[in-house]
């Protein structure tokens, strides 16, 4: 074709000219990509949301207690955890407490219907969780006194067996892991170690035969628990009293704790969905948080002590725990605001046995329970 | 949604945050897929991050310059500067060139992929950043020669001549290989990189 003069040039001939060109339809192929995922989106929308929410809260007026969230996010490592969030237009405002939103949350958690599948006293509950944690490490920097900080996102995959009757040890297989990004520090400080082989290991303990608490719960004390929710609210308020971050935080993270096990009943796991919506500043995110391969209820608690908002996807159809996320609503010790920390699925199936392979692989970490419920452990060789 | 409907929930969303959510909601494909072509698995982080600081700039959008759809892609654009920045061991006279989004491997390895031909490939990577970035703009993101100036920040009709004589240059270069357009054409013959 002739060339225009380049002045009169329009947005059609330059269009014709490619069009023209040999080849011009393998450099438009080339950009194909997937189309974005749902939950990309969501959490495109949850990251504006929780910003605007700053917006209304005021940053500058938020108390923060850095060094006790450190310790809870090593504790969420080791225990393969960690969670962020999601949030539809309609939580795109700071927690309320009205009775509207009250409403709200109650009548979601009343649309959760928790049921079990019937599980035999011999049998197993398979429980498996994947996910991506926050590590992070301080450094010290000559020219600043305070400690520079360094942080990465390393997933993990864990398969635990829980025995359904809780009169044996469980076994655990935790697999390798792997760095998935750094997202703050200097380039030249390297990730700490972590662990690279399939570990295998049990602590010789049978939940029954340790001290029972949300965070390690047996069936005689899931039992014992109350489904009023008014009662059970109470229970759980005094039970986590004192702890954590912030006496709200720390009930949602209470709850949080109990569920991950994987062995709570269905009424219960209906009546502490019902206590987490009179928990002041839980907010329904969405109907359709979409967390791996499983849809859920989002409820989730913004922690205005550190800037992170921990999210607990819940599938309506059966109460089980869909999974978790985390997000760093703030920036936080150089990772940018809005930044994943973390995210967890979790499926459970029942089985009639641990597999032979697991059970002659598992280490068994010799460990004794005290009192109060501590475990610690010597094992072997060490 | 059209853009007088995206701009308008833009608008509202100065004093309604929750109006913009609807505009995360229908400019999130065609933006994510821009992201995608360009930062692959980070697309979905960089994704979340250009929302962000479109929701801190949403009052400084000016209807005058360009569609919201435009405005959206360059707030990605720097975004995804930003993180070539992070990522990238750019060499150091880095800034000295024009900046582009789109590192000139990865957007090869694409190429490669699909089968462009290797002559292609070599007249596109003889462009200037500018004039690269440009082409990728319209050829996979499907936005016009003014609205991919609008992007870049240079005037269209700047942008519309860069972009004619970048074709040109591309041409003669395929002419004095003929038997580039075979095999780009013959997608039963993979090109190795």
């Amino acid at each position: 074709m002739t060339d225009p003069t380049l002045d009169l040039v329009t947005d059609h001939d330059v269009l014709a000219a490619y069009a023209d060109l040999p080849g011009w339809d393998a450099v438009q192929a080339s950009g194909a990509v997937p189309p974005v995922s749902v939950a990309a989106v969501d959490q495109a929308v949850a990251t504006v949301g929780a910003e605007s929410s700053v917006e209304d809260l005021g940053t500058a007026s938020v108390p923060r207690r850095r060094g006790r969230r450190r310790v809870l996010v090593a504790a969420s490592l080791v225990a393969a955890v960690t969670a962020a969030v999601v949030v539809l237009p309609s939580a795109l405002r700071a927690p309320t407490a009205s009775a509207e939103a009250a409403s709200l949350l109650t009548r979601a958690a009343d649309a959760i219907h928790a049921t079990d599948p019937v599980a035999a006293p011999g049998q197993w509950w398979r429980i498996e969780s994947h996910g991506t944690n926050l590590m992070q490490a301080a450094g010290n920097d000559k020219s600043s006194p305070d400690p520079v900080y360094s942080s990465w996102l390393v997933d993990s995959s864990r398969t635990q067996y829980a025995a359904v009757d809780g009169s044996r040890p469980s076994v655990v297989v935790d697999s390798p892991s792997h760095l998935v990004r750094k997202l703050s520090g200097p380039a030249s400080v390297e990730p700490p170690t972590f662990g690279t082989s399939t570990e295998t290991w049990t602590t010789g303990l049978a939940p029954a035969d340790v001290p029972a608490s949300w965070q390690s719960p047996s069936p005689a004390w899931l039992a014992s628990l109350p489904r009023d929710t008014a009662a059970l609210r109470d229970r759980l308020y005094a039970d986590s009293a004192g702890q954590g971050r912030s006496t709200d935080g720390e009930a949602v993270v209470y709850v949080a704790d109990l569920l991950r096990s994987g062995v709570v009943p269905a009424d219960l796991r209906a009546a502490l969905f019902r206590v987490l919506a009179t928990v002041p500043g839980v907010e329904i995110t969405s109907s359709e948080v979409q967390l791996g391969a499983g849809t859920g209820v989002g409820l989730a608690y913004y922690e205005a002590t550190d800037g992170t908002r921990q999210e607990i996807v819940v599938d309506p159809s059966d109460g089980e725990l869909v999974g978790e996320r985390y997000l760093a609503v703030e920036g936080l010790d150089g990772i940018p605001a809005g930044t994943v920390i973390g995210t967890a699925t979790w499926s459970r199936t029942l089985v009639d046995a641990v597999p032979a392979s697991v059970r002659a692989a598992a280490v068994d970490q010799h460990c004794t329970a005290s009192a109060d419920g501590g475990v610690s452990c010597v094992p072997a060789g060490k | 949604m059209y853009d007088d409907d995206l701009a308008a929930r833009l608008a509202r969303s100065c004093h309604e945050p929750e109006a913009f959510a609807d505009v995360v909601r229908a400019l999130s494909p065609p933006l994510h897929a821009y992201l995608a072509r360009r930062a692959g698995a980070d697309a979905d982080d960089l994704l979340a991050e250009t929302w962000l600081r479109a929701y801190a700039a949403r009052r400084s959008y000016d209807a005058a310059r360009g569609s919201v759809r435009v405005w959206s892609f360059g707030v990605a654009r720097h975004v995804l500067l930003a993180h070539w920045r992070r990522v990238v061991d750019l060499p150091h006279d880095t800034a000295a060139h024009e900046e582009t989004s789109d590192p000139w491997p990865d957007v090869d390895d694409r190429l490669a992929a699909a089968a462009v031909a290797p002559a292609l490939r070599a007249a596109i990577a003889d462009l200037p950043a500018v004039e690269r970035e440009l082409l990728l703009l319209v050829a996979w993101d499907g936005l016009t020669p003014t609205e991919a100036a609008a992007v870049v920040g240079i005037p269209a009709p700047t942008a519309r001549t860069r972009l004619f004589r970048a074709r040109q240059r591309i041409r003669e270069r395929l002419e004095a290989q003929p038997q580039v357009g075979v095999v780009a054409s013959d997608p039963t013959r993979g090109v190795s990189s």
